[in-house]
């Protein structure tokens, strides 16, 4: 009786705490699409914690206004799928190999993608490399530069350390070659931990704006995030632009509101994904990063 | 006598050689899986490398590597004299090392009580809302939390002030005393559901007979926690506190480059951020060799860091994290 | 900061700031001039430069014109981070100037970048590539950085020196010869770069830090614009007492520092020798100094003064935190009494944004002085200076070399000018009753003045070197510069053009390498060390944290930094200021 009425305090505890958690991890979220679904004037006056006020679609017509959004929307779908799957294949197969310990180079390809977590040249040698590569101002700069992550491969090759040996063997008996037996067995086999680095590689491709503003100087190959803190960069110069903006005679909009929408239009589709691809994901990183 | 030896040998080394070429054609897949991604470190990491000369140079982009003055370690001399540079690396010890002392236990914490949540979609539904604040950017979430610790209207300050906690609202964001307890709990919050998804991964693989036994003998929650479910992912807790402490040289460029200010730079500025505001705010062209410098060092430390740690791994668990 | 700002926009506008004010500024409704502004229809005397007409170009009177011929197609390059573009579907202004230049195709190539920093960390990427991939025509920056990576390219061959194309363009010349001793290399005394846009008394209305308070607020606290530092302190404890906001709320009397560290600290030092640790002057002895370390005393009664502020609650607590989006919220609300801004880009948003809700609330301009080290406000200077700079890819063919210069001579042309400036006669402009020139109404109610929608048609995109004269020729006169609180901002500076250069050397000097060396990081450092007196609990910190400076600096070689720039003083060639 005693200790049944003490776990039930305990469960109810647990409960409230995951329930304060929970609320913590999504508030934020629910301001900032207040913020973004508000007038932007009225938002100004404080006081919007949980849902908009005046409500309104004015911050988010004026980022689909721009007369470039939709390009760059292709760009970054094009850019993430390619990116992801040409990463998920070639990573798997290098991961393949690292499990075979019968294979020579398999230490010394452990330390060549060790080596570069640790050090690398810096920027300009980079620029200069990939100036060198022809790999400037093209499509393939998003791509070619990031087929491989060296933490996605470790994160692979474990998952793929576990996997029963005795499936491969047999399949050996059988006259496979390696070529099928990592295509027909492994590959898919080791669907969660490749869905787990295709969601990595994936947010990775979405939110990034570096590569963009760095080694691309045609706007046309811009992608959404490149685009989108463009338009509202937080720096001086361009509030600039949006402070002209709310000067046409009516203000409907302010850098602020215009902001939030932008995180709103930048993260939702993440947001919209990933609990689908969450039990791969868990399962794969449970997986990947467990031994035994 | 001589020839027929000779042959024999010559004949063995054929042996072996067909042997060895026989061995690399049996693993031809193996080599061509490998190569694409030899050459891509090679080209993308490997070659870049040579970037590491400007810690020795005086240098200049227009020059080039092969133009700029050779100066020694002076580069090195010179951080180790600037105010910066030692401020930097006593910051990025100490939070990641905090990050270490404190994230490492509440991580452990949080996959417990999530654990021992037994209602299956109510546990689901938390899980997935933990991972949330995983998939967005410092940007974003370093706007969000100056925004709610603000004094000026900011949620956290209004309702302690409502409460009667505080008089008047607190800059905290401005504080050298609030300004790390205050990375520390948005690191945790950010990354502490996908953090424990390994421990419950770990969790999850206890036999739960274990359990049953020992609520048959009368055990009370805690106590089955200490007893069955921390020795159960002991192993997983020894191997990630390695790792981690690998990473003592990175404090976590992304947040602290979001959430610092003037104000706390004193306490707030690491050696990531110092590296980048090196690189882009330079009097002429000597940050970026101090930066690339700055960055040289970090790696060798970070490098002797890892291998120490992988050494104490294998030390633990028999194998290595390479 | 704030020159790296007027010049990220001026780059891409390639104009003045005529354009510049009219898009922030003043552009709500009433506006009837359109986005014109700081070209005063008082100053047209000193016309007797370029007032050339079309046919006046370089190929009659330039003999070199018969060697350089020119090409048909022509691709200039400019950097923008943060504004709008021409659109290609609406563009009005490049194909007239395409045709009227006998173009087949001129191409305006426009590099987004984030931030003026990543502009320079772009040039000194192509620099490090060999200057492979640098545009054959660019438009950069006026800043140390950009001048230094420009005079290093130009030196390795990189760049073309331009002084012989000078020569053969006369106009293009004149336009921009008191600047070019401050754009020759030092080293081998050639021109890598010529001035694209610059300083120019007669055009440009005071651009100072200026500080802007409520009107409306000092009436309701009975007290008339503060005029020294203690003045303004007691008129922020007034606005702290008395004024709340529209919803009842207390007010931010004062909003300093924020992201781009606007202040007045300058103020408690003599004109002119304080701006931080970029900003040089020549002391009594002819030796260059720095303020912040030849006068502690000075630097600590400023901090003292900001101190006081901050611990009685009258500047913004967040000071050292916010971000710019973050105080223009604020200022739009009507929550602050006083804050700092060039007059272009900050108080009359405010203002015209505040109105909606409170008709009588108004920023005005004001000028204080600290009766400590100054008998009165100081006289507004200004500093004779490039905001952006043109280079040349060297080893271009001549014709190319050639026709861009004949954009360059063109666009400085009345003809050329008015065309750029405003578009097409009829179409967009036309002249008024007293033959200046306004927007047509159609143009007009298209575009309510604002800049960026006229910039989609081209308009003050294009007019790559300035022709003042031309400008200040057949210019109207603003709404603008006849708002109420203009007039009144005007008044209270004593004058609304500057009224002499900057006449010390060392404001002239560019970094040399010692300095170059010495400085790395220490303007980051200088902002904390603002940060943590501002927010100092006593009086001996502030001291304490200022001696420490002082002391730090020297030891990190002032000294040799003072022979460096004593020495490079003496070459500064300052005739073209008379």
């Amino acid at each position: 009786m005693q200790r049944s009425r003490g776990e039930k305090w305990f469960n109810v505890f647990n409960m409230l705490l995951m329930i304060a958690f929970s609320f913590l991890c999504l508030y934020p979220f629910i301001y900032i699409l207040a913020i973004s679904l508000n007038d932007a004037m009225d938002a100004q006056k404080g006081g919007i914690y949980m849902w908009p006020r005046m409500f309104t679609w004015n911050n988010y017509s004026i980022i689909f206004n721009d007369q470039n959004i939709f390009l760059a929307y292709t760009v970054t779908v094009a850019r993430v799928f390619v990116g992801v799957v040409t990463q998920v294949l070639l990573v798997a197969m290098f991961a393949y190999v690292l499990t075979k310990k019968n294979f020579p180079l398999r230490k010394f390809l452990n330390w060549w993608i060790v080596i570069p977590m640790f050090l690398s040249g810096g920027l300009i040698p980079f620029y200069i490399t990939l100036q060198q590569l022809h790999l400037l101002n093209s499509f393939w700069t998003y791509i070619i530069p990031g087929l491989y992550g060296a933490f996605n491969i470790m994160l692979v090759r474990t998952f793929m350390t576990e996997l029963p040996e005795a499936l491969e063997e047999s399949a050996k008996i059988d006259g496979a070659s390696d070529f099928r037996i990592f295509f027909s067995i492994i590959f898919p086999l080791s669907k969660p931990v490749l869905a787990t680095i295709a969601l990595f590689v994936g947010v990775g491709h979405w939110n990034d704006w570096f590569t963009g503003f760095t080694f691309i100087s045609n706007a046309d190959l811009w992608t959404a995030q490149n685009l989108l803190l463009f338009l509202i960069q937080s720096n001086e110069a361009s509030n600039l632009a949006v402070l002209s903006k709310m000067h046409n005679g009516t203000v409907t909009v302010t850098a602020e509101s215009i902001k939030m929408a932008m995180l709103i239009v930048t993260t939702a589709p993440i947001l919209c994904i990933y609990p689908f691809l969450q039990k791969y994901f868990v399962k794969g990183i449970m997986l990947g990063s467990l031994k035994g | 006598m001589t020839t027929l030896a000779g042959s024999q040998a010559k004949s063995k080394r054929q042996q072996l050689a067909g042997k060895i070429l026989h061995k690399i054609w049996d693993q031809r897949w193996l080599y061509v899986f490998t190569i694409p991604g030899i050459i891509f470190f090679l080209l993308f990491s490997y070659y870049p490398m040579f970037g590491i000369i400007m810690a020795f140079q005086d240098y200049n982009p227009v020059k080039g590597y092969s133009g700029s003055e050779f100066v020694g370690f002076d580069n090195f001399n010179t951080i180790f004299q600037l105010p910066d540079f030692n401020n930097a690396l006593r910051n990025t010890l100490i939070i990641s090392g905090l990050k270490l002392i404190i994230g490492f236990p509440a991580t452990i914490l949080f996959a417990l009580f999530i654990n021992e949540i037994h209602h299956t979609i109510f546990k689901r539904v938390v899980q997935t809302i933990s991972y949330l604040p995983y998939f967005i950017s410092w940007v974003i979430a370093a706007g969000l939390w100056y925004k709610m610790l603000s004094p000026d209207g900011g949620l956290i300050n209004e309702m302690l002030t409502k409460v009667g906690f505080l008089n008047e609202p607190y800059y905290f964001m401005g504080s050298t005393t609030a300004f790390v307890p205050i990375v520390l709990f948005t690191e945790l919050w950010k990354n502490i559901g996908f953090n424990a998804i390994i421990y419950l991964a770990a969790l999850s693989s206890i036999d739960p007979h274990l359990y049953e036994v020992s609520s048959i003998d009368g055990a009370s929650r805690v106590r089955q926690i200490w007893h069955i479910a921390l020795p159960g992912i002991r192993g997983t807790m020894v191997l990630l506190f390695i790792l981690s402490a690998s990473g003592l040289m990175s404090a976590g460029f992304d947040q602290l480059w979001t959430m610092g200010n003037l104000q706390v730079q004193e306490v707030g500025q690491i050696l990531d951020t110092l590296i980048l505001s090196y690189l882009r705010n330079s009097g002429g062209f000597m940050g970026l060799s101090l930066g690339a410098t700055m960055g040289v060092f970090q790696a060798t430390v970070g490098l002797i860091l890892f291998l120490v740690c992988n050494f104490v791994a294998k030390l633990f668990k028999q194998e290595s994290l390479i | 900061m704030r020159i790296q700002r007027k010049v990220g926009i001026l780059l891409s506008v390639a104009t003045l700031s005529l354009g510049v004010a009219g898009c922030s500024g003043g552009d709500n409704g009433n506006n009837a001039g359109g986005n014109n502004t700081a070209a005063n229809d008082t100053a047209t005397t000193n016309n007797t430069a370029t007032t050339n007409d079309t046919t006046n170009n370089a190929a009659t009177n330039a003999p070199a014109e018969e060697e350089a011929g020119t090409v048909s197609d022509l691709k200039i390059t400019a950097f923008n981070w943060g504004w709008d573009n021409p659109d290609p579907a609406k563009d009005i202004v490049l194909p007239e100037l395409t045709k009227r230049l006998g173009l087949n195709s001129l191409t305006y190539d426009v590099i987004k970048t984030g931030s003026y920093d990543d502009v320079v960390q772009k040039l000194q990427l192509w620099a490090s590539t060999g200057g492979s991939d640098w545009p054959d025509f660019v438009a950069t920056g006026a800043d140390g950085k950009t001048k230094l990576i420009l005079n290093n390219m130009g030196e390795s061959g990189k760049l073309e020196d331009l002084t012989p194309w000078l020569e053969k363009y006369p106009n293009v010349k004149k336009a921009v010869e008191k600047l070019l001793p401050f754009s020759t290399n030092p080293h081998d005394g050639k021109l890598y770069s010529i001035p694209q846009n610059f300083s120019n008394m007669q055009a440009y209305a005071i651009d100072q830090p200026t500080i802007w308070i409520r009107k409306d607020w000092l009436d309701k606290v009975n007290l008339g614009y503060p005029k020294t530092v203690d003045e303004f302190y007691n008129a922020l404890k007034a606005f702290k007492d008395q004024i709340k906001d529209v919803n009842g709320q207390p007010v931010v009397p004062y909003s300093a520092f924020g992201e781009n560290f606007r202040n007045m600290i300058n103020l408690f030092f003599p004109p002119g020798q304080n701006g931080g640790t970029g900003v040089w002057y020549t002391d009594a002895d002819g030796k260059a100094a720095r303020s912040d370390v030849t006068q502690p005393e000075n630097l600590i009664r400023a901090l003292t003064f900001y101190n006081k502020l901050y611990n009685e609650g009258l500047i913004e607590k967040e000071s050292f935190s916010l971000k710019q989006g973050q105080i223009d919220e604020k200022g739009n609300q009507g929550r602050i009494g006083a804050l700092h801004g060039a007059y272009w880009e900050m108080a009359n948003p405010y203002t015209d944004n505040m109105k909606k809700t409170d008709p009588n609330a108004q920023f005005v301009g004001i000028q204080l002085y600290d009766p400590a080290i100054a008998q009165g406000p100081s006289l507004p200077q200004f500093r004779l200076e490039a905001w952006s700079l043109w280079a040349v890819k060297a080893g271009l063919p001549k014709e190319e070399v050639n026709t861009f210069f004949k954009t360059l001579d063109y666009v400085l042309s009345e003809e050329g000018t008015i065309l750029t400036k405003y578009g097409i006669e009829g179409q967009q402009w036309e002249r008024n009753a007293d033959g200046k020139i306004v927007d047509t109404k159609a143009f007009f109610d298209e575009t309510q003045g604002d800049w960026n929608k006229r910039a989609h048609l081209g308009i003050d995109v294009y007019s790559f070197i300035p022709n003042y004269e031309a400008l200040i020729k057949n210019q109207a006169p603003s709404g603008y510069e006849m708002r109420e609180d203009m007039i009144e901002t005007w008044k209270n500076l004593g004058s609304k053009f500057p009224t002499e250069y900057i006449s010390d050397p060392q404001r002239y000097v560019d970094p040399g390498d010692v300095e170059n060396k010495m400085t790395v990081g220490q303007s980051e450092r200088y902002k904390q060390l603002v940060a943590k007196a501002v927010t100092a609990k006593t009086p001996e910190e502030i001291t304490k944290l200022v001696e420490d400076w002082g002391k730090s600096i020297r030891a990190l070689g002032y000294d040799k930094v003072v022979e460096e720039r004593t020495e490079a003083a003496k070459s500064v060639n300052l005739d073209s200021l008379k």
